[in-house]
C-alpha cells in the first residue's frame, strides 16, 4: 500500500510534467557578495528571457538572497555559490536585498 | 440522505492533514514555528464548531529538504455538546523541492508525511502530495495533489485523494490577496458524486506581518453538501 502511494506520486509527476523542459541557459551573470555588499549593486539583464544568475558569496558567513519583486528567497552558504533562475521579466527595475544584512540592497534592471 | 453522505466522508477520513497549500520551496537553515487551524461553521450540529489545530516546529535541512514535527489537536461536536480538545496525532512532515525555483516551466516538489495516532482506537496514516507552482509575473499559482492512506489495525483499505489550489496576487510583501479551492474526493476508488465530495472555495490573504512572521488567512465557502457551510482557516509562521 505504501508502494502504491509512491507509484501514485511518481505517476502523477509523469502526467503533470510533460511540459517541463530545461531552461535555455543564458550566459551566466554573477552577483558577488563581499563584506555583506552586493557587487555590482545593479545588474542589467535582457527582458523577456529566462536568465541564470550566479550569486557568489565570498564572505565566510551565510547570506540570503531575497526579492519580493522576483519572488526569490535562497540561502547562500559562506564561500559558496548558488544559481538563481529568474524571468522572463517585463522591462523594469526589480529590487533585492540580503535578508541577514537588510541594509545591503541591489537592483536587477531588465531591458 | 445528506447525513449518509457526511458519514461516508467522515468515516473514510480526510485527504488533508492540514489546511495549507504547500509551495515547493525549502529554505536552508531556516527554523519555523507554525500554528495552523480551522474552525467550521454549519447549521447542522454535527458539522458545526469542528476545530482542528496544528502546532509545529520545522527546519530547512538543506536547499531541497524541509522537515517538520507537528502536533494535532481537535474538538468535535457530539449530540450533547462539543468534545474537549484532545491531542489526536503527531506528524512528521517532509517537503522536498525537486528543482531550483524558476528553472523549469513548473516548480515541482514532493511532500511526504506520517501521522502517528496519539489516542486509542485511532490509526496512523501516510500522506503524499505532488506540489506544483507557476508564477505569471505577479500572480502565483500553486497546486497540491494529495493522496492519503491509513495504516495499522482497523485502517481503512481505501486511498483517499484530494486537490488544493491557491492563486495569489503579489501586491506587496505585507498583503497578497487571493483565493483557494479545496476538493477532498475521499476514497479514490468510490468515485463519489459531486455532493458527496467536499468542495470549498473562498478568499484568502497572505503576507508578512513583520520580517519574521508570515500569515495565511482565509474563509472557505462550502459548495457541496459534504463540505461545511463555511470554514475559517489560518496559518501563522514565525521564522528565525
Amino acid at each position: 500500500m505504501i508502494v502504491r502511494l509512491v507509484i501514485y506520486l511518481v505517476l502523477g509527476l509523469c502526467v503533470c510534467f510533460p511540459a517541463l523542459c530545461l531552461a535555455q541557459a543564458q550566459a551566466p551573470n554573477t552577483i558577488v557578495i563581499k563584506d555583506h555588499q552586493f557587487i555590482p549593486p545593479q545588474l542589467t539583464i535582457p527582458a523577456g528571457q529566462k536568465v541564470q544568475i550566479t550569486v557568489d558569496n565570498q564572505d565566510p558567513t551565510a547570506e540570503e538572497f531575497e526579492s519580493f519583486d522576483l519572488d526569490r528567497e535562497q540561502v547562500v552558504e559562506g564561500n559558496k555559490k548558488i544559481i538563481v533562475f529568474i524571468g522572463p521579466l517585463k522591462p523594469g527595475t526589480y529590487g533585492y536585498w540580503a535578508d541577514y544584512h537588510q541594509d545591503s540592497k541591489g537592483v536587477i534592471v531588465a531591458k | 440522505m445528506a447525513i449518509a453522505f457526511f458519514c461516508i466522508v467522515s468515516l473514510s477520513g480526510s485527504a488533508f492533514a492540514e489546511k495549507q497549500v504547500f509551495a515547493p520551496n525549502a529554505e536552508q537553515g531556516e527554523w519555523e514555528l507554525e500554528n495552523t487551524g480551522v474552525y467550521d461553521i454549519d447549521p447542522h450540529k454535527d458539522k458545526n464548531a469542528v476545530q482542528e489545530y496544528h502546532e509545529a516546529i520545522g527546519y530547512g535541512v538543506n536547499s531541497f529538504w524541509h522537515t517538520e514535527l507537528e502536533l494535532e489537536d481537535e474538538t468535535q461536536p457530539t449530540d450533547d455538546a462539543i468534545t474537549p480538545f484532545r491531542l489526536t496525532h503527531m506528524e512528521w512532515e517532509n517537503l522536498f523541492q525537486l528543482a531550483p525555483k524558476g528553472e523549469y516551466w513548473l516548480d515541482p516538489g514532493i511532500y511526504l508525511a506520517y501521522e502517528a495516532p496519539m489516542m486509542a482506537k485511532q490509526v496512523g496514516q501516510f500522506e503524499g502530495k505532488i506540489l506544483l507552482e507557476k508564477d505569471f509575473q505577479k500572480i502565483t499559482n500553486i497546486l497540491n495533489i494529495s493522496f492519503n492512506k491509513e495504516v495499522g489495525g482497523g485502517a481503512d483499505t481505501h486511498t483517499d485523494g484530494g486537490i488544493s489550489w491557491s492563486t495569489r496576487y503579489r501586491l506587496s510583501r505585507y498583503f497578497e490577496p487571493g483565493f483557494e479551492y479545496w476538493n477532498d474526493f475521499s476514497a479514490i476508488s468510490h468515485q463519489l458524486d459531486y455532493n458527496q465530495q467536499s468542495h470549498q472555495v473562498g478568499p484568502c490573504m497572505y503576507g508578512h506581518l513583520s520580517r519574521h512572521i508570515n500569515y495565511d488567512i482565509g474563509y472557505l465557502f462550502g459548495i457541496s453538501d459534504a463540505a461545511p457551510r463555511g470554514e475559517i482557516k489560518w496559518v501563522l509562521e514565525y521564522e528565525f
